[in-house]
């Protein structure tokens, strides 16, 4: 199934991108949209179940699945408006949706993968879309990042290669090594732990470039900065996800042999840095997507300390990357409506905004209560999970110097926002003369109504879903 | 010969060390190709014939050929002769390339008796750090992107290494060259010189915060 969805994706895209009309490209964008809600569903019903040697329909990629097609369809219609606001000629519409139906097909291969090899030639693919979709503006800004994300990215992509080849020296047993994700953990014990570590090592830090982790977390935040907002909004969130999966799927292996304890600290202090840095630039910050994306970076970083403990701390992860990508995804759908109405991103001059679009400041201050994690949010959980988890890992001092650095971010977001929505500001008439579509509002609230919901009343299927991803991932 | 090959092989990473002019680095790029194709012919006699003569056409079209002449055309384009100016003189780049291949000959020893051929792994590691070296020291694209070829030769020559278990890693390697290739060369380069009037990383910092 996944195969024949590859085929006609692809095929698909190079349709879209050799004939290039406005029109066949949002018939044929709409028509893989279907393929896209298809599969997950198929995903859904045979979760658990190989789909051939390369793919596994494995629960923690049915769910990130789940959370990709939602930002898709989100992603797709926010595109829509924002295209149209441009005035975008239909070679760049169909150059935007070929590169767009390339990079959701391989994020979803990426999240179905079942071989490391595979894994890792679809993170390079995204690599190849993300920078044509960056580059969509045409402005030297847009090019800056993303000659910077690929030649970034390309190097660390080039390393995790590298730990791949050190993964099969590190194979001691008998025969050729199976590279498939279930051998590597059933002969986990055969591998030589110093090129595991050698490995581990280059994995983390190639795919920390996709997950925009540190060290190389700086072309995510150029990329987040220069793309157009529905693509931050979609590699803020669920490419960062496949950077996660990459690594995560590796520090599986990992997890079986007597070097655990050494890649435990590897992420708790990438983790840390990672949070501590966006601590920093968030202080002196003068973009609001750069803001955004330094919330990522923290993010990720808790992701990364909360993944070091344990099976509370994975859970944590799992649940802090869902609700993540939706309360994220949301606050670049809603700079992306603020830079339609006032044309900048600056933060300072940004002001009285809550006036100009009532509804789009009311869904900026939910989708500020959400990304910081402030009840009823369901990130809420994910952190407090987090935090419990540190304690009973006996990394009391590490929660503490966490819950201070996630103070000095709440403080410095926080105060950017309230600024930028109450403040008073200079009047300007031509801002009247933007209207802005209710539902383009509303699909924001849906989103981070959803962070509630799954975080606080969550339905039966979540919750199966989530205890099958602890059961299959250690 | 295999030895005899991987020790140019390194010497090439000396050279690019002092080495002023974009030309001679082109030069050395696609010698380096020359020599992954001996390298990988000798080593890998005993494989699946289409499968060996498909390695050794990636080598001699991608590697020695077609990035080479690519990289020809944008020096020529873009009118840049040397590598003008480096954070750091060319004796310190001697002297730290040189001190890469001593350190990676000392830790190839120390892991010998392991899984893997030694010489292969010294090869290797120096050109993967000697790239990366390269790639922060200059200040023009088309050096970085010479830092970033000579990078991927460097983990080229690792898979060969065990390109005889595995063959489908040493299929993915190539295809980390065309995506090189076609990507970074063809696509962008040319781009930034029509955009920004120069191919220096000067031009590349309006992001920032």
């Amino acid at each position: 199934m996944l195969i024949l969805y590859l085929i006609c994706s692809f095929i698909l895209a190079g349709f879209i991108f050799f004939k290039k009309r406005e029109k066949t490209s949002y018939v044929l964008f709409c028509l893989f949209l279907i393929f896209q809600i298809s599969l997950t569903l198929y995903a859904c019903v045979h979760r658990g179940e190989a789909d051939s040697s390369y793919f596994t329909f494995d629960s923690l990629g049915v769910i990130l699945t789940c959370v990709l097609t939602l930002l898709s369809l989100a992603t797709a219609y926010h595109e829509y408006l924002h295209v149209k606001r441009n005035k975008d000629d239909g070679r760049k519409i169909a150059i935007y949706h070929a590169a767009l139906i390339g990079l959701i097909v391989s994020m979803t291969a990426v999240y179905f993968a079942h071989h490391v090899g595979v894994m890792w030639v679809f993170i390079e693919a995204t690599t190849l879309f993300v920078s044509a979709l960056i580059y969509h503006n045409r402005t030297a800004y847009a090019l800056e990042a993303a000659w910077k994300y690929t030649f970034i990215c390309s190097v660390g992509v080039a390393l995790a290669f590298m730990g791949i080849l050190t993964l099969s020296i590190a194979w001691q047993g008998s025969g050729p090594m199976d590279l498939t994700f279930a051998s590597l953990k059933e002969g986990a014990g055969q591998l030589d732990p110093l090129w595991l570590k050698i490995s581990f090592l280059l994995i983390f830090t190639g795919f920390s470039a996709k997950m925009g982790l540190f060290p190389l977390y700086t072309v995510c935040i150029d990329a987040h900065t220069a793309s157009p907002a529905p693509i931050s909004a979609f590699i803020s969130t669920a490419l960062m996800n496949v950077g996660f999966l990459g690594i995560f799927r590796v520090y599986q292996v990992v997890a079986r042999t007597n070097i655990f304890e050494w890649a435990r600290h590897v992420l708790l202090i990438s983790g840390l840095l990672s949070i501590f840095i966006a601590a920093i630039y968030l202080l002196k910050v003068k973009n609001f997507k750069r803001m955004f994306a330094y919330s990522s970076l923290e993010n990720m970083g808790i992701v990364a300390v909360s993944l070091a403990c344990g099976s509370i701390g994975f859970f944590a992860a799992t649940l802090h990357l869902i609700f993540h990508s939706l309360a994220k995804a949301s606050l670049f759908y809603q700079i992306g409506q603020f830079y339609s109405i006032t044309h900048t991103y600056e933060i300072e001059g940004s002001r009285d905004y809550f006036k100009q679009n009532p509804k789009g400041g009311l869904a900026l201050i939910f989708a500020l209560l959400s990304i910081m994690a402030i009840p009823p949010s369901g990130l809420f959980i994910s952190k407090f999970l987090v935090i419990q988890s540190l304690f009973l890992y006996h990394y009391a001092w590490l929660a503490v110097i966490l819950l201070c650095l996630i103070l000095i971010i709440f403080f410095a977001f926080t105060k950017n926002i309230i600024y930028l929505l109450f403040l008073p500001g200079e009047k300007k008439d031509q801002l009247s003369l933007v209207k802005i579509n209710p539902w383009e509002t509303y699909s924001q609230f849906i989103l981070l109504t959803l962070v509630i919901i799954l975080g606080f009343f969550p339905p039966p299927f979540f919750t199966a879903i989530l205890e099958a991803v602890i059961r299959e991932s250690f | 010969m295999l030895d005899f090959f991987i020790v140019i092989f390194m010497m090439t990473l000396v050279y690019m060390a002092v080495a002023q002019r974009i030309h001679t680095l082109i030069q050395l790029v696609a010698l380096q190709g020359v020599l992954l194709f001996g390298i990988s012919f000798i080593h890998l006699r005993d494989m699946h014939l289409l499968n060996l003569i498909f390695i050794l056409a990636e080598t001699i079209i991608f590697k020695t050929l077609v990035v080479p002449y690519f990289l020809l055309t944008i020096r020529k384009k873009n009118k840049i002769t040397k590598v003008t100016k480096s954070s750091v003189p060319a004796v310190y780049s001697l002297l730290f390339v040189s001190g890469v291949i001593v350190m990676s000959f000392l830790l190839g020893h120390s892991l010998e008796g392991g899984p893997l051929e030694i010489k292969y792994f010294i090869g290797s590691l120096s050109a993967l750090l000697a790239g990366i070296y390269f790639i922060i020291v200059h200040e023009k694209i088309l050096t970085h992107v010479i830092g970033y070829l000579v990078l991927e030769n460097g983990i080229f020559l690792f898979s060969i290494a065990i390109g005889q278990q595995m063959p489908m890693l040493i299929n993915t390697a190539i295809l980390l060259d065309i995506f090189a290739s076609v990507l970074i060369l063809g696509i962008f380069i040319n781009r930034i010189g029509n955009t920004f009037q120069s191919t220096s990383i000067d031009h590349l910092t309006s992001l920032r915060d």
